[in-house]
């Protein structure tokens, strides 16, 4: 080898080492909280348009990518805006509701609604139609001036969509992410009016026919009768004469487009954290595996620009404010694939899933998805869909495309993600199945136990893959934690623990029967504060199951001593 | 006398071959037990027709997220295999298909009539085939449905010269009406090959020429897409020349084999095809049995006095391992061009030949020739990829394939040579859209070659 070329081979070692080794994890004690609240304000950015094509493409090369992924088989990097706990702070991509104050069942049914729907005391004016593909809808402004989107069920799985859509919307809400307020509505079509300026194209027998309000051509002209044929009729009316609809009411903002769930938004400057590298977004997956919302993917986010009230007045002042961040469309959630009912595929593969494709080519077609094991598929009620613990795997659920930000989940993102889905309980998830206003007992029960089911599979899965030792506190000399996996399957208390702190003269394991493991003092002398791993006692607890099983991962809890007490700086499971 | 005229006719074994394939056409379906085909169990909850909540639908709800795709790319409704590529693989394939006279004629599929009036479409050129590695083409059509009248033009060029261009009119959507068509075409390939005749043409005798031809067919048969009875007859003229070809790292054929030279001869065909389908999918099937037959006599227009009967026959049978995922598909075919006046010649580039990507994949295009061929395939298929659509059968496929071919030529199909058979190996993957076979590459094995597949062409 010439010098030359071995000076090469070093060069590109080092760039090799240098690239895995980058990104060193914050350690909890250096975390600062600055660029976690992204609600700093920023000049009003334009607005983007989603590729829907880009990101299909960018799916496949992805999953491919997954297959390939070095960092998959070493370990990939962990959430960068994790806080000291594992946690996230509020921000303008996720509120912390439920898992740290319970909602009040009431309170999931309601969900993110601050109204009750569309007012239609008075005229409810169309103002745009949406009549091609498979989901009509129209756009209307309500008798208090509010605009909503109002979309339809598909009449042979009637309550479907909306159910769905209702249900989802307020889990994700109370979860903690932004979303629009949705209501399953009930139409009055006798308050319908057209917009002077209303157009829309229908399909007719002769192909797409133009329409207008006011129209020199009477053939042409859009009236309430051709609005009726073309889109109302297509439903059906309950004895009161009124539509069943999903509304969802326009979101506060400005529209900015939607989010990618990787990489960062460049006309942002809140924008600091690759999405991919968000744990909102990461542990979106659980959330999303377990209401099987599939279509979680760019096309359905909006950034909404929400105006500083300090904003400069005049049309021509740049207005100042933030983005917030929002999923949106969740008629592809639970049950409900929007114009078709999930069947046993949905949540079990890609739509184009290349490590699937990859699987069955080289063993002859012998690998098989849960799917495949499902033919012929069950039953389901037609106003739910499938949605059930059959064939439910928390950890190997899939979206329709891939999503690059829950490829990177690590099992701390899974164990965060969990426990949102673990903090909702029988009483809530009644209430949520309640906001879908079924109107089969039979069908809401068979939604609300696969809702029940899928949780549990969720934490039990979860929940082992770290040790769920949940809010460490020092109390009395020692370090409590609530053991989740307790809390929700039961079981007895007992964990391995190691205390290791060189410099305070501490060396110790054991295990113990309760949730509490005492702290030594350190050695006399030790100093206060510092900011290194040296200055810091390390408490690994691994959580023992019934069964003999561990945990996968401990969790590692870091604790201060102050000269007289300990007290928690931060965790990682 | 050169090597297209050293055979002498055989009109008894053309009978017998014939009269074997049909008794083998008739008998299949009944020999091999669950080849009838199953209605997939209707798992999907669908309110009756007449249900009061049953919609009106919307225009093309049915769409496939690839159906949208392909729309949104403006392939839809035409065809969007379309690729050109070797020999007849390019954009008059689906004309050619139809009057060739071949028995695969009968099996050629379509994507149906493009939803709206005036369809362009831009076609891509194939990668690393001899016909060219760059190359595009046009696609105009005026379709009006599946019923009516319908024009169009084709045109279609790689930067190795191969041309096609073609203009028709037609009657019906041959896929599924009852049809006529005409057709006027003009096709060039500079890039054919050619070893010399017989199963053991010399592997170093390789040698290219052109082929150009021009002239007029016409065609009535019935849907070329509905299971059951499928059948047709055709007649056209055409002119025909062989010359140099363009192949800069081999000979010239004309050189190698200077009697094959052909000054423009004209010639006019006339034939019939008949088949019967059985399989439960066209383009990708699962179970089910195939066959069919075909023959076109030819004569010459001119002062020449060539004169034969082609004749071709294959059948197939699909039988499910345990699922549709898993297919074990089995194909024999036959064809002989018999001189029939008393000439005892035939223009080498109208003898059967084998090799390629639809058969004896392991060797080159048009590796072998003579006046009669016969060839088996036998392939283990899974799925490796079903488009998920609420419509099983509406769904695209990617689909793998474990393949085995065999076959020979001969100076005819009595004189065939089980001794002499070649065989191939080798491995490949297809898509299909809906019922379409759009491609196919792979990789396949012999003993003259490791030979990369690729093919808008299906075996099935």
């Amino acid at each position: 080898m010439t010098t030359r070329s071995a000076l090469a081979a070093l060069a590109i070692t080092a760039a090799a080492i240098s690239t895995a080794c980058g990104g060193r994890p914050i350690q909890p004690w250096e975390y600062q909280p600055r660029p976690m609240a992204d609600t700093l304000a920023i000049f009003e950015p334009d607005e983007t348009q989603p590729s829907l094509v880009y990101e299909q493409v960018y799916g496949v090369f992805s999953g491919l990518g997954r297959v390939a992924s070095v960092n998959r088989k070493t370990g990939l990097p962990p959430a960068l805006n994790a806080d000291p706990f594992d946690e996230v702070v509020n921000s303008a991509w996720f509120t912390n509701r439920n898992a740290r104050d319970p909602l009040s069942p009431d309170g999931i049914l309601r969900g993110p609604q601050a109204s009750e729907g569309p007012d239609q005391s008075g005229e409810v004016t169309i103002w745009s139609i949406k009549a091609e593909g498979v989901t009509p809808g129209f756009w209307i402004e309500d008798a208090a001036g509010v605009r909503w989107i109002l979309k339809f069920d598909p009449p042979e799985n009637w309550e479907m969509g909306s159910g769905a859509e209702v249900v989802a919307t307020n889990l994700f809400w109370a979860a903690g992410y932004h979303t629009p307020e949705n209501h399953v509505y009930y139409l009055d079509p006798s308050r319908l009016v057209l917009d002077d300026e209303l157009d829309a194209e229908f399909p007719e027998a002769e192909g797409m026919v133009e329409y207008r309000v006011g129209a020199d051509d009477p053939a042409r002209e859009l009236t309430m009768d051709v609005f009726r044929r073309h889109i109302l009729d297509r439903y059906p009316t309950s004895s009161d004469g009124m539509i069943r609809a999903m509304a969802s009411r326009f979101l506060p903002g400005a529209p900015k487009g939607p989010f990618d769930y990787a990489g960062l938004r460049e006309d942002d400057p809140n924008d600091v954290i690759p999405h991919e590298h968000r744990r909102e977004l990461r542990g979106l997956y659980v959330m999303a595996a377990w209401l099987n919302h599939v279509d979680a993917k760019k096309g359905n986010t909006q950034d909404m620009f929400i105006v500083d009230p300090r904003s400069p007045e005049g049309d021509d002042a740049p207005a100042i404010g933030y983005l917030r961040h929002h999923l949106l469309d969740f008629g592809s959630a639970l049950g409900s694939g929007s114009v078709h009912p999930h069947n046993p595929r949905h949540g079990s593969e890609h739509d184009f899933d290349a490590s699937a494709i990859l699987l069955r080519l080289v063993t002859f077609g012998a690998y098989k998805r849960p799917w495949q094991k499902m033919l012929p598929y069950p039953e389901w009620p037609p106003s739910i869909g499938f949605y059930s613990i059959d064939g439910f795997n928390p950890a190997d659920w899939r979206s329709n495309i891939v999503n690059p930000a829950f490829i990177n989940r690590t099992a701390r993102d899974g164990y965060w993600g969990a426990k949102l889905v673990m903090s909702f309980t029988d009483a809530q998830l009644d209430a949520a199945a309640r906001a879908g206003r079924y109107s089969e007992p039979d069908a809401a029960a068979y939604l609300l136990e696969g809702l029940k089911e899928r949780r549990d599979a969720t934490g039990r899965y979860w929940f082992r893959q770290v040790s769920s030792l949940d809010r460490p506190r020092v109390e009395g000399g020692a370090v409590v934690f609530d053991d989740l996996w307790a809390r929700h399957f039961g079981g007895s208390a007992r964990y391995e623990y190691a205390l290791d702190w060189d410099d305070g003269g501490i060396d110790d394991e054991g295990e113990v029967t309760s949730a509490r493991i005492p702290l030594p003092a350190p050695a006399a002398g030790v100093p206060t504060g510092g900011d290194s791993a040296d200055d810091h006692l390390r408490l690994e607890v691994r959580k023992v199951f019934d069964d003999g099983g561990r945990a996968d991962r401990p969790a590692t809890i870091w604790l201060a001593w102050d000269g007289s007490a300990y007290r928690v700086v931060g965790v990682r499971y | 006398m050169g090597p297209v005229a050293r055979y002498t006719t055989n009109r008894e074994g053309t009978l017998r071959a014939f009269v074997v394939c049909t008794i083998l056409v008739a008998l299949l379906p009944a020999a091999v037990p669950g080849l009838a085909q199953e209605t997939p169990a209707d798992t999907a909850l669908v309110l009756p027709d007449d249900h009061p909540l049953r919609p009106q639908p919307p225009p093309r709800t049915d769409l496939t997220p690839m159906e949208r795709l392909f729309g949104a790319l403006g392939w839809l409704g035409t065809r969007p295999f379309e690729f050109l590529g070797t020999g007849a693989e390019g954009t008059a394939i689906w004309y050619e298909d139809r009057v060739g006279g071949f028995a695969e004629g009968l099996s050629g599929s379509a994507l149906g009539p493009p939803p709206d009036p005036g369809t362009f479409s831009i076609m891509g050129g194939s990668l690393g085939t001899r016909s060219g590695f760059v190359g595009g083409g046009v696609h105009v059509h005026t379709p009006s449905g599946p019923t009516g009248a319908r024009a169009g033009v084709t045109a279609a060029f790689t930067n190795r010269l191969y041309q096609e261009y073609s203009a028709y009119v037609g009657l019906n959507d041959p896929s599924e009406r009852p049809y006529a068509i005409v057709t006027g075409f003009y096709d060039i390939d500079t890039m054919d090959r050619f070893w010399g005749l017989g199963p053991f043409s010399d592997e170093e005798l390789q040698s290219s020429f052109s082929w150009e031809r021009w002239g007029a067919r016409a065609m009535a048969g019935l849907p070329e897409e509905k299971r059951g009875l499928r059948a047709n007859v055709h007649a056209g003229w055409e002119n025909s020349i062989v010359f140099e070809g363009d192949a800069l790292d081999e000979p010239d054929a004309v050189d190698v084999f200077p009697e094959i030279a052909l000054p423009s001869i004209q010639l006019a065909s006339a034939g019939a095809g008949l088949g019967y389908d059985l399989r439960d999918v066209a383009g990708h099937p699962t179970r089910g049995v195939y066959a069919s037959a075909a023959a076109t006599y030819w004569t010459s227009a001119d002062d020449f006095e060539y004169e034969w009967l082609h004749w071709a026959a294959q059948a197939q049978v699909h039988i499910p391992l345990g699922s549709d995922w898993h297919i074990l598909s089995l194909k024999a075919s036959a064809e002989e061009a018999d001189p029939t006046g008393d000439l005892d010649e035939i223009p080498f580039s109208y003898l059967p030949t084998l090799g390629g990507s639809g058969t004896l994949r392991g060797f080159d295009s048009w590796r072998f020739r003579d006046r009669a061929a016969a060839h088996a395939t036998a392939a283990f298929r899974w799925r490796i990829w079903l488009e998920h659509t609420q419509n099983p059968d509406k769904g695209g496929v990617l689909e793998a394939a474990l393949f085995y071919d065999t076959g020979t030529v001969g100076p005819a199909i009595d004189e065939i040579d089980g001794d002499q058979l070649k065989h191939s190996y080798g491995l490949t993957i297809s898509a299909y859209l809906l019922d379409s076979h759009m491609m196919t590459f792979g990789v396949g094995y012999s003993e003259e070659a490791i030979r990369l597949i690729f093919s808008t062409r299906d075996v099935w």
